[in-house]
């Protein structure tokens, strides 16, 4: 019964909210997906063993383009603040609006933001630690490989079988519809 | 065969899309999307296996199903196990028994989905109640049981030290230290 005690490295990409912080791990055969409560003080597992895993997604998403842009608009509501209050009271919301500017330039360097999906025989989760293509892409440029590895590639053959199959209908109302039709 | 959906209109997407370089447009919702698919997606369900089938005078019986053929002996306590009941796990045929003991135990690692961090707890309950002086009365002892109750109970999965034990019991030490110095003052 004993387990082998497994070396996990940590893979790049976090993400913290207030009630949580995401992060991801590599093992030999699997990923693990750590979620860390900030006030349940517990860390919470997800396995993904690398030949159970049928597909990964990754989309791009616009909230950072949107803090971004809305972090740059404080930030000369706040310079034009200071600069029309002149240099006595100006002087503060110029600190603050360098304040602004950091985390604004700092979206601005690492890049789009997106959501990325791992899908399963039985469940499609988050990687919530991978929300910027640029760190998705670094992580997903290391884990193809490993479950390519552990599977096989994903042939023309492999292909026709995913095209035989016809998705289920969508329920009344919500019909699906055909690409490029207007 | 399973399906993969787009991550935002939730339709099937179609397998012009799977394993294009750089991202695609969905053709539902325009999402930009890369699709990344494995042999898996495409795997068909396992078919019941040959030896599976109820027990001759001859073949040795399941332990938890006395009427069915056992196929397999449980890698970890030994006992003969049928295609029912034989779980395939690390690469190992465990029986549920096995796995649910395994788990409680907190012997397999790989079973756990979830830890308790005591040293966290211990760290806040030393840190935060400093803001508000007073209820570091009853936090510091607070500290110091849980420190000396769960030092040795399972900590992460992920290498991790006792430092923060050590931290937290340090803090709570001087904050009775703190309380003890302003007790002897005010008496004498």
């Amino acid at each position: 019964m004993d387990d082998p005690k497994t070396a996990y490295k940590k893979l790049p990409g976090k993400k913290r909210t207030s009630l949580w912080r995401h992060r991801l791990y590599l093992a030999d055969d699997h990923i693990l997906s750590v979620s860390t409560g900030t006030f349940s003080f517990a860390e919470h597992y997800k396995r993904f063993h690398f030949k159970d895993i049928q597909a990964i997604t990754l989309r791009r998403t616009w909230s950072a383009l949107i803090k971004t842009i809305a972090a740059f608009v404080i930030v000369a509501l706040l310079a034009l603040a200071a600069w029309g209050i002149g240099q006595d009271g100006g002087q503060f919301f110029a600190v603050l609006a360098a304040i602004v500017l950091i985390p604004g330039i700092y979206s601005l360097i690492i890049g789009h933001s997106c959501r990325c999906f791992i899908q399963t025989a039985v469940q499609v989760e988050e990687l919530h630690s991978l929300n910027r293509i640029r760190t998705a892409r670094k992580v997903l440029n290391t884990l193809v490989p490993l479950i390519s590895q552990a599977q096989g590639e994903f042939t023309a053959e492999h292909k026709g079988l995913y095209e035989r199959e016809k998705p289920s209908p969508a329920p009344v109302g919500q019909q699906v519809p055909t690409p490029g039709a207007p | 065969v399973a399906k993969v959906n787009c991550s935002k209109c939730r339709k099937a997407l179609p397998s012009a899309l799977l394993n294009e370089p750089g991202l695609k447009d969905c053709p539902y919702c325009n999402a930009k999307t890369q699709v990344w698919t494995f042999p898996a997606l495409v795997k068909p369900p396992e078919a019941p296996r040959k030896e599976d089938g109820f027990k001759f005078e001859d073949d040795a019986a399941c332990f938890y199903h006395p009427t069915k053929r056992a196929v397999v002996p449980c890698s970890w306590c030994g006992r003969f196990l049928c295609s029912l009941c034989d779980v395939d796990f690390n690469d190992e045929h465990v029986c549920p028994a096995c796995l649910v003991s395994g788990k409680q135990s907190h012997k397999v690692k790989r079973l756990e989905t979830q830890r308790m961090l005591y040293d966290n707890l211990a760290m806040a309950l030393a840190i935060w109640p400093m803001l508000i002086f007073y209820f570091t009365v009853i936090t510091a002892p607070a500290v110091l049981f849980v420190v000396f109750r769960y030092y040795k109970a399972p900590s992460s999965v992920l290498p991790r030290t006792k430092v923060r034990f050590y931290i937290a019991g340090f803090i709570a030490l001087l904050q009775i230290a703190g309380w003890v110095t302003l007790l002897v003052f005010l008496l004498s």
